[in-house]
């Protein structure tokens, strides 16, 4: 059970024995001086009842002396140790009263004292006054009577019954006393020697069970504290990498962080080109819708004219129409002239004059004729003219179909862009917004890795704390193994 | 006014004088002896009669044509209270039948009336101008070109038609009798 104990609790143990041992001494020793010092004071006690005593006859004797004194003077200045003595007697017997408080037998001998004193006094006091009053002779027949000598011999046979009660008190109680040091004497010699024995053998065999397994710690200790160094010496290396390495993470996050304002900048700015393209798209819808207009406006106006070029290729008709009549009666006329001819050719001389008119007629169908053909060609050329006017005005109204079919397109695209630059506005501010978070949350991690490097530095400098606390507890060990071993320390 | 526009009228005004002063003009004397020619076409070739062979000239006759053709006999035509015969003049010339022939030149010597394509014009032509053909064809239904121009236009000898057709009308088979 005692290898299993702790080394606190085996030098609890220790230490707590011989404190039982050392606490033993010291109450047999206290109770020793104790008693010595209570019989010190009975003799103490003893001997200031012994002066009382004496100091009380002595009183008693003075009071006596200057009674005397004055019944044989009649001076009163003899009166002055009766005066003094009358107060002393008073206070010492109050002295001894309390002094005998725990000693019946003396109590008894001061109960027998008192009336005698107080007669004496009364006697003293008597013969004072009628020395005063009445002369020497009635003071002197006082005296003659001896009841004061022999109330003094009572009292000094009393008071000689308790001084020698108190010197046989004192005797006994001097006697227990140097029992009693004694005692105390070999207490302290035989205590202190035998719990100087207990001590050591305590301490013997403590530190007989605490040095080996110190031994074993101090080793272990010492193994420890060279792989502590190690350790320490790794955290060091390590904390500086990390150190390092926070270092460039700070610088890389800084660059991100610039990286992510310029983006943030660069997306504020896109936002609002994309802002200005959206009002330009929507006025270049505005001017395509106008545009879309006048095309329109322009489109009524080809179908006038093509209703015009149409209702003039109806006109050229009907004036081909009456032209066709036209050739018709010069054709008919340039007939009944030929007719007319063969008729005069037929007549012969009285049909000449005939002939003449019916040439002249033939002549004139033949301008008609060719008045009508020329007619003929100009309305052709009027109505080819207006064919190729309404063709080309056709053409021309299909051209402007097709350009507001592609205004319209236009538009179209234009409301299109003016929703995807909607919508690119929309994402550039997303964008910003994220943007902006983002480097918020940067700023936080820069802060972050910041207060990581800071830790890193701490860390390394705590590192290089613990190499030096390992190094200082490496040495401490070699001192500790040094004085516990110091056979292995060497 | 155009330059266009403006001959036009110049023209006009050219014809109304040429018009009035044919009427104070005094009539010509008589004429040098001229051949006069109505310049026809047969489909597209080019030929001419001559006007006093001729007793009138019709437009777009009202023909009642043969349910089928009967050699150069197109149909009949009704004219002037007189029924004639209509001969497709191109196909007695040796040419191929007309299409929808517009035209109608009735025979002065006999009453039959041959059908051509187009009226083109009259010429009168001095006799130099008028060039008999030699060898078989003096003897043919086309005797004469008349010259004067680019290309001669062969004059149909229309006696020498009419005996044609009179002989092809004697060569023809008798009709049926009526039962």
């Amino acid at each position: 059970m005692w290898r299993n104990w702790t080394f606190a609790r085996k030098l609890g143990a220790g230490y707590g024995l011989a404190g039982l041992v050392l606490l033993a001494i010291s109450g047999m020793a206290y109770h020793t001086t104790f008693n010595l010092i209570g019989y010190n004071v009975l003799v103490d006690h003893t001997q200031q009842a012994r002066v009382r005593l004496a100091q009380l006859g002595a009183a008693l004797t003075d009071a006596e002396t200057g009674e005397r004194g004055y019944v044989i003077t009649g001076n009163e200045t003899y009166l002055a140790p009766y005066r003094s003595a009358l107060g002393e007697v008073k206070t010492i017997g109050d002295e001894l009263r309390g002094l005998a408080a725990n000693d019946p037998e003396q109590q008894q001998r001061l109960a027998a004292l008192a009336p005698l004193i107080s007669r004496k006094l009364d006697e003293l006091k008597q013969t004072i006054d009628l020395r005063r009053d009445q002369g020497l002779d009635a003071a002197a027949k006082i005296v003659d009577t001896n009841m004061g000598k022999a109330t003094m011999d009572r009292i000094r046979a009393v008071v000689g019954a308790a001084d020698r009660a108190a010197a046989q008190s004192l005797h006994r109680r001097a006697a227990e006393a140097g029992a009693a040091a004694r005692m105390t004497m070999a207490v302290i010699l035989w205590g202190g020697l035998v719990g100087a024995l207990i001590v050591a053998a305590i301490g013997w065999l403590t530190t007989r069970s605490v040095t080996a397994p110190v031994g074993d710690a101090v080793g272990q200790m010492q193994s420890s504290s060279a792989e502590l160094q190690a350790a320490a010496n790794q955290q060091a290396t390590g904390s500086r990498e990390q150190a390092t390495a926070m270092s460039e993470i700070t610088t890389t996050i800084s660059e991100l962080l610039a990286t992510s304002r310029q983006i943030a900048e660069s997306a504020q700015r896109v936002a609002a080109i994309a802002e200005q393209t959206a009002a330009s798209a929507r006025t270049g819808s505005g001017a395509v819708d106008l545009a879309q207009e006048a095309i329109a406006g322009i489109r009524r106006q080809v179908d006038q004219i093509v209703a015009h070029m149409l209702e003039l290729g109806g006109k050229s008709q009907q004036i081909g129409a009456v032209l066709d009549i036209v050739a018709e009666l010069a054709e008919q006329t340039n007939i009944l002239a030929i007719n007319a001819t063969i008729e005069a050719a037929g007549a012969g001389d009285s049909g000449r004059r005939f002939a003449v008119v019916a040439d002249e007629i033939r002549k004139l169908a033949d301008r008609v004729s060719g008045s009508a053909k020329e007619i003929r060609t100009l309305i052709d050329e009027v109505r080819a003219a207006v064919n190729t006017t309404v063709m080309a005005t056709e053409t021309g109204s299909k051209a402007v179909d097709a350009g507001a079919r592609q205004f319209g397109e236009v538009a179209s695209g234009f409301r299109q862009i003016a929703e995807l630059v909607g919508t690119t506005t929309d994402a550039a501010r997303e964008i910003e917004l994220s943007t902006k978070q983002q480097s918020t949350a940067v700023e936080q991690v820069n802060v972050a890795i910041g207060s990581v490097a800071q830790n890193s530095k701490e860390t390394e400098a705590s590192a290089g704390q613990t190499l030096q606390t390992a190094s200082q507890l490496a040495g401490l060990s070699r001192n500790l193994l040094r004085i516990i071993r110091p056979q292995l320390a060497a | 006014m155009s330059e266009h526009g403006a001959a036009l009228f110049d023209r006009a005004a050219a014809l109304r004088l040429a018009f009035d002063r044919a009427f104070a003009e005094p009539y010509p004397p008589d004429p040098p002896a001229r051949t006069e020619l109505l310049e026809i076409a047969l489909g597209s070739a080019p030929y001419a009669l001559r006007l006093d062979e001729l007793a009138r000239v019709v437009a777009d006759p009202p023909v009642v044509t043969m349910p089928e053709p009967v050699a150069a006999l197109a149909g009949i035509v009704a004219l002037s209270g007189a029924i004639l015969p209509v001969y497709d003049l191109a196909v007695l010339l040796g040419r191929p039948r007309q299409a929808k022939p517009r035209w109608l030149a009735v025979a002065a010597a006999r009453p039959a009336a041959f059908a051509f394509t187009n009226l083109q014009g009259r010429r009168r032509l001095a006799a130099a101008d008028i060039v008999p053909q030699a060898g078989e064809a003096a003897a043919g239904l086309v005797r004469e070109l008349a010259g004067g121009a680019a290309i001669p236009r062969p004059i149909v000898h229309l006696p020498s038609v009419l005996d044609a057709v009179a002989r092809l009308a004697a060569a023809a088979p008798p009709p049926p009798k009526e039962r």
